[in-house]
This record gives C-alpha cells, sequence and structure tokens, in this order.
C-alpha cells in the first residue's frame, strides 16, 4: 500500500513533493515496502502499516537505526534515505504485582 | 627402608644443628644488649654508612626488649604470622621441632637511631618510620613476607645542605628496589572521577519542574534512544506505573555510554543488548522448525548480524571480544529480570528482585529460545567450533538493595539532574515495597559494570 498524492504532476515540471521507498520489518520476518513524501509525518505511514497488519498501533514500537522513531517528524528531519528500513517491535511493560495493585 | 631412615635421621641432625646455631646466636646477642647490624641482608647498608660516622645510622630490631637484628631461617621452618600494628609487625614462627618452643622473630621494622650512642632501652625517642603503602601491599600481597621500612636518614648527597632543618627523608628500601612497581596499585587512580551516587544538580531539579508543569502532553524532549514526552517522566516519578522498555532501554544506553567513556573503570567483556533483542530470538525460536540454522545456506534475521557485530544496539561491543551477554527480559505484561548470558560457561544466571513473581516451571519455557538461538548465533557468525547444543541455567538470584539501584537508575538516564532528591528520599522506601519496578538494574549496576 502507497501512499500518494492525487495530483498528477505534469511532464517538465519540478517535483515539489519528493518521495522516498521505506520498508517496514517485522519481527515474523514479513518486509512491506512503502512510497511516501518526504515532508509528511512519517505516523501516517505507521498507522497505515498497523492497519493493514492489523496490529494495535499503541502496542507497537518502531525503531529506525538503533533509536525509537519519532513518529511526529518528518522523514527530511529524521534524516531518512531512499530504501531504509524500520524495525517494528513489540511494546514492553513490566513491573510486578505490587505496582498492578495500586492501579 | 633403612635408606628412608637414614635419610631422615640425616635430615633431623642437620636441622638440630642449624637450630643450635640460631640459638647460639640469639644468646649472644642477648647477653651483649646492643644492637649492632650482623645480617648478611644488611651489608649494604652498612657499606653505605662507612666513613660517616657523624651520620651514621643503625638499624635495629625490637621485641619485649630483646634485640635482634637478623635472624635468617629457612622458610619450610618458619610460619609467617601477619603482626597488627607497627611493634607487632613481626612474624612469628614455630620451628620444626614441636618440643623445642623457640619464638623467632623473623621480621622487624628497622629503626633508625641519630646518633650511635643510643641504646635501644631509650627508644621512646627514636622515630619509628613505616610507610602505610607497605602495609597495605603486604595485605594484599602474600607472597611479599618481608616487610621493610622506609629509613629516616641523612641526605648523604655531599651537595645538598646539612645542618637543622635541612634533613631529608629518603624512600625506603621497598619503593627504591626495581621489583616494586608502585603504580601497580594504583590502578584505579581515578577512580573518583565516576561517581553514580553523585549529588543532584538543584538547578536542574527546577528546570524539570518548570518543564513538567508547562509542557502540553505533545511535547518532548530528545533523549539518546528515544523522545521522552511528559508521560516518560511521570511514569518514572509515579511508583504506581510500570516501566516501559524506553525507561530500560534509556537506562541499558547509558551504562554502555559509561562503559565507553570510563573504559578503564568498567569491564570491556561484556556486551549490553537492549528489551528488542529478545524479541527478535523468539521469533527464530520459533522459526526453527522451518529454517535450519545450522545449514550454511540459511541465514538468521540481518539485525541479529548487527548485534552480533556490535552495530546494534547503539554503542555495542561484537560478540567475539565478549565473554557476557547482559539483556533485560519483560514477563510479558508483568515483570521486569535481567539475564546474564556466560558465553564461555555456557550459563545462563538470572538476576530477579520479585523472585515469586516468576515460577520456575515458566522460567524453563521462557528461557528455552535464548538457551537455542544463542549457540547458533555463535557458531554461525563467532566461533565455528561452538557447541550448539542448549545453554545451562541457574536458579533466579534474588536481587536486594533496591532503594539505591532506583536512584542510580534515575541517574543513569541523566534524569538525575533534573529529579527532586527530596522526593528520592521519599520514594526510597516504596521501592522497597514494590521492587519489581527496578528491573535488571541492579545487575547491571552492581554486576555488569562492576570495576574489574
Amino acid at each position: 500500500m502507497a501512499i500518494s498524492s492525487k495530483a498528477k504532476r505534469s511532464i517538465g515540471t519540478p517535483n515539489l513533493h519528493p518521495k522516498i521507498m521505506l520498508c517496514m520489518k517485522s519481527q515474523d520476518g514479513d518486509e512491506v515496502h512503502y512510497r511516501v513524501r518526504r515532508d509528511r509525518k512519517i505516523q501516517s505511514l505507521l498507522m497505515a502499516y498497523c492497519k493493514e497488519k492489523n496490529f494495535e498501533y499503541k502496542a507497537m514500537v518502531f525503531v529506525y537505526d538503533g533509536r525509537k522513531l519519532p513518529v511526529k517528524r518528518t522523514p527530511d528531519e529524521i534524516g531518512m534515505e531512499d530504501e531504509d528500513c524500520i524495525d517494528v517491535f513489540m511494546h514492553q511493560s513490566g513491573g510486578g504485582y505490587l505496582a498492578s495493585t495500586f492501579e | 627402608m633403612r635408606e628412608l631412615e637414614c635419610r631422615l635421621v640425616r635430615v633431623i641432625n642437620g636441622r638440630c644443628d642449624h637450630i643450635e646455631t640460631k640459638l647460639d646466636r640469639l644468646l649472644k646477642l642477648v647477653g651483649s644488649g646492643v644492637s649492632q647490624p650482623q645480617g648478611d641482608e644488611f651489608q649494604p647498608d652498612k657499606e653505605e654508612n662507612k666513613g660517616q660516622e657523624e651520620d651514621c645510622v643503625f638499624e635495629a630490631t625490637v621485641e619485649n626488649s630483646v634485640n635482634v637484628e637478623d635472624c635468617t631461617y629457612e622458610e619450610e621452618q618458619v610460619t609467617p604470622i601477619q603482626g597488627e600494628g607497627r611493634r607487632s609487625a613481626t612474624c612469628e614462627g614455630m620451628l620444626s621441632n614441636p618440643s623445642t618452643s623457640i619464638v623467632v622473630y623473623r621480621e622487624m621494622p628497622r629503626i633508625s637511631i641519630p646518633d650511635s650512642k643510643h641504646r635501644l632501652g631509650e627508644h621512646e625517642h627514636v622515630d619509628v618510620v613505616i610507610s602505610n603503602q607497605l602495609e597495605q601491599s603486604a595485605e594484599s600481597c602474600p607472597e611479599v613476607r618481608e616487610s621493610y621500612a622506609i629509613l629516616l636518614e641523612d641526605e648523604t648527597d655531599e651537595e645538598s645542605p646539612k645542618g637543622r632543618g635541612q634533613r631529608k627523608r629518603r624512600k625506603g628500601k621497598a619503593l627504591r628496589t626495581p621489583w616494586t612497581n608502585p603504580l601497580k596499585r594504583r590502578k584505579f587512580k581515578n577512580v573518583t572521577v565516576y561517581d553514580p551516587f553523585r549529588e543532584v544538580d538543584p538547578s536542574k531539579v527546577s528546570d524539570l519542574n518548570e518543564w513538567m508543569e508547562k509542557a502540553s502532553p505533545r511535547d518532548a524532549v530528545a533523549l539518546a534512544i528515544c523522545d521522552a514526552g511528559r508521560t516518560f517522566f511521570e511514569d518514572l516519578r509515579d511508583q504506581s506505573r510500570w516501566l516501559t522498555g524506553d525507561h530500560v532501554d534509556s537506562a541499558l544506553f547509558h551504562i554502555r555510554e559509561r562503559a565507553v567513556k570510563y573504559a578503564n573503570l568498567f569491564r570491556q567483556d561484556c556486551a549490553v543488548l537492549d528489551s528488542n533483542f529478545w524479541q527478535l530470538v523468539e521469533n527464530a525460536f520459533e522459526d526453527r522448525v522451518k529454517i535450519d540454522y545450522n545449514n550454511s545456506d540459511e541465514a538468521f534475521a540481518k539485525m541479529f548480524v548487527h548485534y552480533v557485530e556490535g552495530a546494534a544496539p547503539n554503542l555495542g561491543k561484537p560478540w567475539k571480544i565478549c565473554r557476557y551477554l547482559y539483556l533485560p527480559y519483560c514477563v510479558p505484561n508483568s515483570h521486569w529480570f535481567a539475564v546474564e548470558i556466560d558465553l564461555e560457561e555456557r550459563r545462563i544466571n538470572i538476576f530477579d528482585s520479585l523472585t515469586s513473581m516468576v515460577r520456575e516451571s515458566n522460567l524453563g519455557n521462557y528461557m528455552k529460545p535464548i538457551k537455542v538461538v544463542v549457540p547458533r548465533l555463535m557458531k554461525k557468525y563467532v566461533n565455528e567450533n561452538y557447541s550448539t547444543s542448549m545453554l545451562s541455567r541457574s536458579f533466579p538470584y534474588k536481587i536486594m538493595g533496591i532503594a539505591k539501584d532506583t536512584e542510580t537508575l534515575i541517574k543513569i538516564l541523566n534524569l538525575s539532574k533534573e529529579r527532586d532528591p527530596r522526593s528520592l528520599r521519599e520514594l526510597a522506601p516504596m521501592y522497597w515495597e514494590k521492587p519489581a519496578k527496578n528491573i535488571s538494574l541492579k545487575c547491571s549496576l552492581f554486576f555488569i559494570q562492576q570495576p574489574h
């Protein structure tokens, strides 16, 4: 599933919205490729991916280059390049039974 | 048998003769009442002082008004006992013959006597100088049996000024000998550069408090591993909330950073992994039915290779130079604990603050993926001869001392500077009640990064 702008660009006009190809790699070995705009928040891509894979968005952790992906930023701001991969992990939390009794 | 008897008799006779000569020598010394350097050991000192009558320094040993200068005897006859204090720095020993209960004073601090007319009975005027370093070194090195004292001698150099107040102390024999390396014992000279329990900077505490008051839920601070919003800090502050992978990974990142920054202080033969590694392991374990990892054509996921080569997580270390792997494990939606993998001994150690949280039978199931996958990873990417049989596992080690850990955790997270120390003290008892929140950090802080 690719996110693309609906407006078609005529030949010869400069590309105002350049795109990059990103790879979403989940831990079950599945890889999905997307083309996204560089100036759009990456969150929209992640939400679309979770919807497609039937994951709960809040239960996932997206790691890019060893760092948790800042979802409110654009690929340009993050410094992503073409064919970069985003690893998808499950969110983990723990605290013991005593902590759970406080809730 | 006869030969043996003859040999024994010869040995016993020889030793008895030796003891007799010693006794004669002792009695001679006691009878004379004057301490004079007689031993071969002190000959160089005598030669040094020869011709300098004014400055001549006599060395003597004192024990209960009996003056023994030099009692050298065979090592096997003596059981050295460490002395207590300056006077009792002598080593007592029992002779091999039990019938002769003679105490021999083997080692004594040397005493410098500024005037040769001084008698040992007047030792209240005598300065005894024993270096503390030597006492420490004797404790740390059991092989070193001889104790040396720093001599208090006048400067023998002719060019140096003489007279009252010009006297200089010279280094002791132990410090002058080429076989002593004083630097060796000062390995952790710069240990003070890092203090995990350092005080919190109050200005940064107020900064954080201000930020927490003003920040909207969308605001975030860029940390090394992730962007931390308000909830990140609130989770840390609020005792009823659990730690997430972000907290743990941030702490572990700073542990790795610390090991890089203070390479002399923290051990370098261990790789500290992050919380995501376990998910990779579990997936690889599930895929083992489909994929034969022993087959050279089949490969693990690329992410595994990054971990083994040290490219992941950030500031990671290649496994080929490591003996230990440390990683956190989260029982799904329940509890964090630390796992240590000893690659040489092929053993998994578990450090748990709340051992009652996890049943032993369940623990076996949780650990099975790592037992299977890590040896295969080692064989494929590190050492071809590494056995792929399953690793063994210990019973969980109970971790204590939680309150301090919590403090250190927060400091490692670099939140220490932003956190109110008063609130920490108030919270500390609560952490005792709710230790699971500290997960593997005890392990990380006090086991992983112990100075080597």
